[in-house]
Parts: C-alpha cells; structure tokens; sequence
C-alpha cells in the first residue's frame, strides 16, 4: 500500500502505460477496504482508480472487493453480448469478467497484461477487466461535476459524474450503468 | 457420561419426539381409529414420564403421568380421540416444552402450577370432558371454547407422511462437526489438485496410480460431506400443522393445511433461513387470507379454507409457495395506502399495474390488516419476510387474485445445492466443455459412421429413428451459437443425449460425452439469466468453471427454432407455453397433398423420405415406389393425387411390422407440441380429429385408416370366420387419442366395442347388465386406475370367467409380476397391433 500517495495521480494524460505504477498492485496486495477505511467521512469519498489507454477512470472504493491480475482461465459464455469475456473462478467464487475496453468499443492491446478490478454488487461478483489499476484516490463530494454533455456514446453511457482534477478529469463509473443492471426501465420494457 | 451429558442427551430425544406429537395429535383427530398412532403418542409421553422420574424432575413427571393416563384410556379405546379429549394433552404437551426448554438453559426445572391441566386431564379421565372449561385457566380458554364449537377443527396434516421418517438409520451429528468437514475437504481438494498438475506431463511415474486414486476418493468424499448438509424441506414444515390447526382453533376458521414436496433437498443453512418467513407467510394466511366460514359460504366457496404449501425444483432454483383460497388482495386498496404512506406519488400510482402495486406490500410497516390481531399483527410484516430471504440470495413474489387467493413465492437459489449433471462437449473446441442436469437424461445414443442413418432429416430439422419412434433433434452447438453445423458427417462421430420435458421426448446433439458428476450449482448471476439457456454455472473438480444448461429453455427454443421461428418470447408468453406444455402430444405438421394444414402424431411416425417423382411406379391406379428392396404404396389424402413430373416428393412412412405404406404430402413443416382434442363425431374420412397449433384448429391423420386402405387385406388372417354372434370387449382407456385408434381396429374385426374413460366408468359400465366378453384395459388412468379396476372386477364373482387384458406403457418386470398377482388374462404393451388381436382372438373364443 505504500503507493496510495493522492497528489501523484494529477496528470493521468502524460502517463503512458510502461509509467504506471500498476506493478506495485500485485495481487497479494491489492486494495483492502479496511487500511482505507478511516479516510473515508461523509463528505469525502474514495475512488479506486484504473485506466483504459490514457483514460483514468474510478470506481466508489466500498464496491471493490479486490484487485487481481486478469485470470488465465476463463469459461466463455456462448450466446452472452461480446464484452461479457466469461466466468473465472475467483478462490470458489464465480465471477463474471467484463472486457471494458470491448465495452467502451475500443479494440483490445496485443501482449498487455490486463488486471481485474473485483467487484461486489448485491450478491454477484463482477469483474471489470482494465488496462491497469491506479490508486485509491480521495476527493470531497463537492469535487465531482456532472458529466460534461460533449461526452461522446459509451463513455456518455456509462459515466454520470467526473472529477476535476489539477490536470485531466476522472470518470467516475456507474456500476449499474455498466454492467447494465435496471435495463428495465419503470413501464417493465428493456432499453 | 455424567449426568449433565445424560440430561443433554434426554433434552434432545424429548424434543424431537414432541415435535412429531404435535403433528400426530392433528393427525389422530382426523384419523381417530388409528391405533398406531396412539401407541406412538403413548410411547414418546411415556418415554418423557420415564426419564423424568429418573432424573427427579417432579413437575414434569406429574403432567406427563396425567397425559400417559389419559393416552393410556385411549388407546385401549375407552375415551373418544375428540377435539375435547385431545386438547388438553396438546396443552399438557406444551407445558412439557417449556419445561424442557428451560432445563436446557438453566439444568434445573422452573416453578410452576400445572393442576389446571392436571385437572383437565383427569377430568377427560373419569368421563368429565364438560368441566373442561372451568378447568382451563381464563387467558386460554377462548381457543378451547372455540375449538368445540368447530366441530372438526381440521388442520390435514402431514403427519401422515412425516410419521415413516427413518429413524433407526440416522446417527446425529452436530453441525459444527459438518461445517469443519466441509472446510477440511475443501483443503483436501485443492492439494489433490496441486498433485494432479505435478505429475501431469510426466508420462512415467510410480505416483500415476496412487495419486489417480487419491483424485477418485477425493471426489467422492467432497460429494458425500457436500450431501450432508441437505435436508429435506419439510423439516422446516414440521411445526406448521399444529400451528395451522391451533390458529384453525383460535379464530373459528375451517383451515387445511396441504403440503406438497416435502422431500426437496435444501441446504440446510437456507433451511434455516426460511423457515421464519415460511411460517410468517402461512400465518398471514391464515389470519389475514382466509376468510372465516360464514364469509366463504356467503362467496359460496367450500367453508374450509385451504392453505398449500409447495416446494420444488425449478431451473437451477427452488421454489417455495405459500398459496391460500382465501378473499386475496385488492390491488386498489393497496394503491391506496402506499399514496396515503407516501410511498409514491398518486399520479406514479395510478399508472402501476396491479402486479407491481402488490409488491407495496413488502415495505417496511405495510400492513393491509383492518385490525391487529394477536396472530400476525404485531407490526411485523411482509417486509422482513422478503429481507430474510433476500438475504440468502431469494426472491419473494406475491399474486393474488381478489375472491380467489392469494400466493406468495418465494425463490431461493441453490447456491449450495448438489445436482447430478453430464458433463459433455458442444462445439469443436476441447473447452466447449457443458453441463446437462442429469434428471431430464433418459439415454445417450452414439451416432457412428455405421449407424449414421439412423438420422433423418426434414428441410433444415433432424430426427432420431430410435426404436421405431422419431425424436427431433436439437443441436446444442446451433443453439449455443458455437459455429454453424447443419452439416453432421462433418462430425464423425458424435452423441445424441435423449432428454424429456413434461411429455416431449427429443434428443440434444452433443460432439463428446464425459462423464456424469455430481456438482454444486451456482446461481446464474445477472448476466446468465439473461442469456436464459443457463441454469447456472459449476466448478469442477479442477477449478474449472463450466456451465450448465437449462434443458427446459433449450427445448423451447431449439423446438421452436425448427419451426418457421414466429419469435414471440416475451416472458408472459414463455412462463403460459411452459405451464401448458404438460399435457402436449408431439405432432408432425404436414402440408397435406390437397396444401391443407394437417398433423400426425409424432409417434406413429416411423420415417421420414424424399421421394424423385421419377421412382414412382404406377399399378392398378395406385401409386408405388420401390423402398428398401420392396414396394411401397403411396397414398395420399387426396385419392386422385398424382406425382407430379418433375421434382422430390416428401412422404412419411409408417410401418407396421413387415407392412409399410408411404403418405405423400406437399410439405413437411414442422414439429410442434400442442393439446390434442380429439372428437370422434362428425369427423372426415381418414381424420382422428383436431388438435390446436398455434391457435389454430389443424386436423389429425387418422393414420391406421390409411394402413387400412393400402392393406385392405390387414386383417384378413385373423377374421372371425362363422362366428356371427358379434363379441362384445369394454375398452378403457384414459387417453382420447389411443381409445380412438384402438376402436377402429377392434371394430374392423367385427367386436362390438364399448369405451369407458376411467376405471370408475369402466366398472360402472359393467356394474349394469351388459355381458362383456373381455375387457381391455390401460393401467395407469385417473380416478380409478387398471390395477384398481381389476381388483373390483375379481372380486366380483359374476366376472369370474372375464378375460382381462391389459394395455400399458408400464414394461417393468414388477409391473408385469403384479398383473399376474391381481389376475390380468393378458399384458400387452402399448402398441403393438398383431400382439392385441391375436391376444383378443386367443382369449375370447
């Protein structure tokens, strides 16, 4: 945990993957709730952050289970939309992988050594495959804005608020948006 | 063992044998000349008195002896198991828990005066019942009052079922023991998997065998520690009767109480966990759902009111209801009170159907009662019903119909259930690697190069000739979207797993069978219950996560996909197409020659062809073709058919042992499931009837009048010669559809044929004067099924000499030794033509 510094995290845009500090995140210590947990109050919230090519984006730290490096074994699901990469075996725990770089329409990096950012959601684990993982990052709730309207499709879908930071932005990723939980909308049709 | 153990171990055998009396209680109130279950009763208060004494607990001692006395007179029949008599042990028994109870907590036995139940006891004893009332104390007097006045407070039980639980095979073990099992296994498993990779890759080595062993039994210890932990569900439905019974009493409402499914294995922490709402659920039932006799019979409903209570399997999960018959809930004044609640907004409000208003009901304070009764009101309600649930991963559903009822489901996951599953191979890739629920596999059949023609196929569909029936096929790697294989022999060699649903019967092609494994089923997350063709994944024994596959669903939809795919799944649609399919016959839809729509059951069907209109040859104004090194006939529902000059002609071959015919038609279209109906009045020519497809009406081939028509010879051999007093038989036979084959084939034979749709009828038509010469009988029919008929019929003396045969799908060997026990002339099995004439011929001359 020693890389959970706040103030490096400023310039997400000038990093490029081989800088990411990613290594440090290995699998035994990847982000635990309890070390973090004391930071968080209520006007202050924390982010577990990762990137998609140069896009820093975050999720709320309280839905993220662990962090682990993206399995080898996974059991594709025939007949599932084409980001669902399948299911792994997370410890006797199935989880289904997410591909969000598919997700986002972005072609996939050949030889990258992708990470999973496991996440709980009611009595699911799902797991969002990213490039790599960045920090656990604090902000006060003021901080967040709406997304901007210029947002363009899936990044527009998927993202309802960001954060200003020094230098660039962080998407802050709706997890129901993403893994496309309440797709019925109130009259019961699917979007 | 010092004496703490001993008084441990006399707690545990005193409860679980008061469990079971409440039930038996119940049950012997409806059941009063049941002397065994007296002696049982007897036999656990008096285990109780027994002890008690030995260990110098004197208050329960002095209940107990009361109670045994009371039982004692009972069961050598001088007092009457009535309401009244009973009652007061049920107290006497619940004075006893509580003694109980607070011995297991304080090792010491509670103050406390019991001479009121003593009183009451001994006054049942000496005749006295009437003094009950003023034997009983004031707060509880009410339900006795009550339950006098309803004269048969019937709670139907389960008791009677509950009461044969094995006993002497079981050994108790505490659950931590179980738990710390299971933990241990799960270790196990992972370092046999360690072993397993280590010597993976090295092709000599002594640790081949012993570690391939160790693999075996490590398995087979992980199955069998998993399988300890499941319980059958009615141990949490054990205490429901005595409750539903006491509430019966208590609010002067008629109550049954019906269970179905006892026997559904759960694990047993969600055993546990469902057992409070269960017993929430039948509460609010009873109390809030039932309406009490003089409103049901103003409704003009039975005065009694029923509470079901139903488990079951369904698509990877089990299902649990809670359905009563009672006034059921008005959507409007739900609506109502979640506006007045602030719960929503009365113009959100107005526009929720009534389904989702209902599902006000499970937040938090929502009640619908118009008063608080002791029962269920106690601010308590449906909303922690649905968190406790929620909270073990379930669903809790809620329909109701005003005037009819009311039923909550409640859908737990088998998170942790164990179902047997085929492991087999779809596509061509090694991790095209699926599950198969082992319950709906009735055979595997591999399809070689040498038996390949044992495939048939119809435009883009496939069939399997097996045993002289047609199975449609579904390819599982099509429905898996795993590549395009209309092409078989691409395959070589591969596998057809025979599956049933309901009554359909088909096969699902799959390129390589493994193994059968027993394996936890994880509940489908979010995305796979989209996706609908998965009941839920696994994962093997070697970490691998697989799949498994929902047979129902894919039957649905590869069933469908063979007909011209009129895409119409909304889910409504999908959850009506599954309760109706139970009573569906399989049915082969044909464009006749004449371009009607028409249907043969699938079942008579023995091929399928494509005929060159070249092949066919023309004699004597009939047209045939050579088949199989003989000549066939081709018919055809129109007589002045002609094939046409150029092109295939389609037909469908049935066979009757050497004699074949072929049924020429324009088009082979499908295979569908649908309700056959067949009216046997004012039909066409060579029509059965007509069965309902899609909504429409289509005709039904009356395929052995063809038979008949291209044989007319068919039954020339076996006519009856001089015998010109026609023979009369009784055929019964529950089916429309066999009884209106098997008559016309009788009736050519020149017997007088009368039909019975039942045994009840049966018997009734030979109760009254008509002498039959034989009766033909199926076996399994409702109401009065074939064995029970043939019990009647020989214990009757008139029928003697009455040649019974039977006619049955049932081909066990205990099924044939009974109809030799009860008498039957004859077993036949369904449906062999030749077999059932000459058997009739042999029997009736």
């Amino acid at each position: 945990m020693s890389s959970l510094s706040k103030d490096k995290i400023d310039s997400p845009r000038d990093r490029l993957p081989s800088d990411r500090r990613v290594k440090n995140l290995g699998p035994k210590d990847g982000v635990e709730r309890r070390d973090i947990a004391d930071r968080r109050t209520e006007n202050n919230v924390e982010f577990v952050t990762f990137y998609i090519g140069r896009n820093l984006l975050g999720v709320p730290v309280e839905s993220v289970q662990e962090v682990v490096p993206a399995a080898q074994k996974v059991t594709a699901i025939p007949r599932s939309s084409k980001e669902i990469k399948g299911l792994m075996n997370l410890r006797g725990q199935i989880v289904t992988v997410m591909n969000l770089r598919t997700r986002l329409g972005i072609g996939e990096v050949p030889d990258s050594k992708p990470m999973n950012v496991i996440i709980r959601y009611g009595q699911e684990l799902l797991s969002l495959e990213v490039d790599s993982v960045g920090d656990v990052l604090p902000c006060s709730k003021s901080m967040l804005l709406v997304a901007p309207p210029t947002l363009e499709g899936h990044w527009k879908n998927i993202c309802q608020k960001v954060l200003q930071m020094n230098k660039g932005l962080m998407l802050v990723v709706s997890i129901e948006k993403i893994f496309g939980f309440n797709v019925r909308n109130e009259n019961g049709e699917k979007k | 063992m010092d004496n703490a153990e001993l008084l441990d171990d006399f707690l545990t055998e005193c409860n679980e044998n008061l469990e079971q009396i409440d039930n038996d209680l119940v049950h012997l109130e409806q059941n009063p000349s049941d002397l065994d279950v007296i002696k049982k009763i007897f036999r656990s208060i008096h285990t109780v008195k027994g002890a008690s004494g030995m260990f110098g607990l004197s208050r329960l001692e002095k209940v107990a002896h009361a109670a045994e006395d009371v039982l004692n007179k009972m069961r050598d029949g001088g007092i009457a198991p009535s309401s009244q008599n009973i009652d007061p042990i049920l107290k006497a028994v619940d004075i006893i828990k509580g003694i109980l109870a607070h011995l297991g907590e304080h090792k010491e036995e509670p103050e406390g005066d019991d001479s009121l139940v003593i009183r009451a006891l001994v006054a049942v004893l000496s005749g006295e019942a009437t003094n009950l009332e003023n034997a009983t104390p004031p707060a509880s007097s009410e339900s006795l009052e009550t339950a006098e006045g309803a004269s048969s407070p019937s709670a139907r039980s389960a008791a009677q079922k509950t009461k044969s639980a094995p006993a002497e095979t079981t050994l108790r073990v505490h659950v931590d023991v179980l738990d710390r099992l299971m933990n241990l296994v799960g270790e196990l498993v992972l370092n046999r998997n360690q072993l397993v990779q280590l010597i993976r890759g090295v092709d000599e080595s002594e640790f081949h065998n012993p570690i391939n062993q160790l693999d075996r039994v490590t398995s087979s210890l992980q199955e069998s520690v998993m399988k300890t932990r499941m319980q059958p569900i009615g141990v949490a439905w054990g205490k429901l009767p005595r409750i539903v019974r006491d509430l019966s009493a208590n609010s002067g409402k008629k109550l049954n109480l019906i269970m179905e499914g006892q026997d559904t294995e759960v694990d047993r922490q969600i055993l546990q966990a469902i057992q409070d709402p269960l017993l929430h659920c039948v509460r609010n039932s009873a109390d809030h759902g039932i309406e009490n006799p003089q409103q049901r019979a103003a409704a003009s409903k039975n005065p009694e009111g029923n509470i079901c209570l139903r488990a079951y399997h369904e698509g990877g999960l089990i299902v649990v209801e809670v359905q009563d018959d009672g006034k059921g809930i008005d959507a409007e004044v739900i609506r109502r009170k979640a506006v007045e609640r602030g719960l929503v907004s009365s113009e959100a409000a107005a526009h929720l159907a009534p389904a989702e208003v209902l599902r006000f009901i499970f937040e938090a304070g929502f009640s619908t009662a118009q008063e608080v009764t002791e029962v269920s009101g106690r601010g308590v309600g449906m909303d922690v019903v649905k968190s406790n649930v929620e909270k073990i991963g379930g669903n809790v559903d809620i329909f109701s119909e005003v005037g009819k009822g009311t039923t909550i489901r409640i859908t737990i996951p088998l998170t942790l259930a164990i179902i047997s599953a085929l492991i087999v191979r779809v596509g061509d890739d090694p991790l095209d690697v699926f599950a198969l629920p082992q319950s709906s596999v009735l055979e595997l059949v591999r399809i070689t190069p040498d038996n390949s023609d044992s495939i048939e196929r119809v435009e883009n569909s496939k069939f399997l000739r097996l045993r002289d029936s047609l199975l449609p096929l579904i390819d599982l790697r099509k429905i898996l979207e795993l590549g395009d294989s209309d092409n078989l022999s691409d395959a070589g060699e591969f596998s057809i797993v025979v599956c049933q649903i309901g009554d359909s019967r088909f096969g699902l092609i799959a390129r390589e069978i493994f193994d059968t494994q027993e394996v936890v089923v994880k509940a489908p997350g979010h995305y796979l219950k989209e996706i609908q063709v998965y009941a839920g994944a696994t994962i093997l024994g070697d970490g691998r996560v697989i799949l498994i596959l929902d047979i129902g669903r894919i039957s649905e939809m590869g069933l469908s996909a063979v007909a011209n795919s009129t895409d119409q799944t909304t889910a409504g649609a999908d959850e009506i197409k599954k309760l109706e399919n139970s009573d569906k016959t399989q049915l082969l839809l044909i464009r006749s020659t004449k371009n009607n729509p028409m249907a043969i059951p699938l079942a008579l069907v023995s091929r399928l062809e494509e005929f060159d209109s070249s092949r066919f040859e023309r004699a004597d104004g009939k047209n045939f073709v050579q088949y199989r090194g003989a000549l066939l006939q081709v018919l055809s529902v129109d007589d002045t058919w002609m094939p046409p000059s150029e092109g295939v002609v389609p037909a469908i071959i049935f066979s009757d042992g050497e004699k074949s015919m072929g049924l020429a038609v324009n088009k082979i279209k499908d295979i569908v499931a649908a309700n056959l109906s067949v009216e046997s009045s004012g039909k066409s020519q060579g029509v059965l009837g007509a069965a309902i497809v899609d909504g429409e009406v289509t005709e039904v081939v009356d395929v052995y009048s063809y038979l008949l028509k291209a044989f007319p010879d068919w039954f020339a051999n076996r006519k009856l010669g001089a015998t010109k007093q026609k023979k009369k038989i009784l055929l019964v036979e529950d089916s429309p559809f066999f009884r209106d084959m098997i008559r016309p084939v009788l009736e050519s034979q020149n017997y007088f044929v009368k039909t019975a749709c039942d045994g009840a009828e049966g018997l009734k038509i030979l109760s009254s004067d008509e002498n039959f010469d034989l009766v033909l009988t199926d076996i399994e029919m409702p109401n009065k099924d074939g064995w029970d008929l043939m019990r009647d019929i020989r214990s009757t003396q008139r029928f003697d000499n009455l040649p019974v045969v039977a006619m049955t799908t049932l081909n066990d060997e205990s099924s044939r030794a009974k109809a030799v026990d009860l008498g039957f002339t004859k077993y036949l099995i369904k449906f062999d033509q030749d077999e059932l004439l000459s058997a009739i011929e042999e029997k009736i001359l």
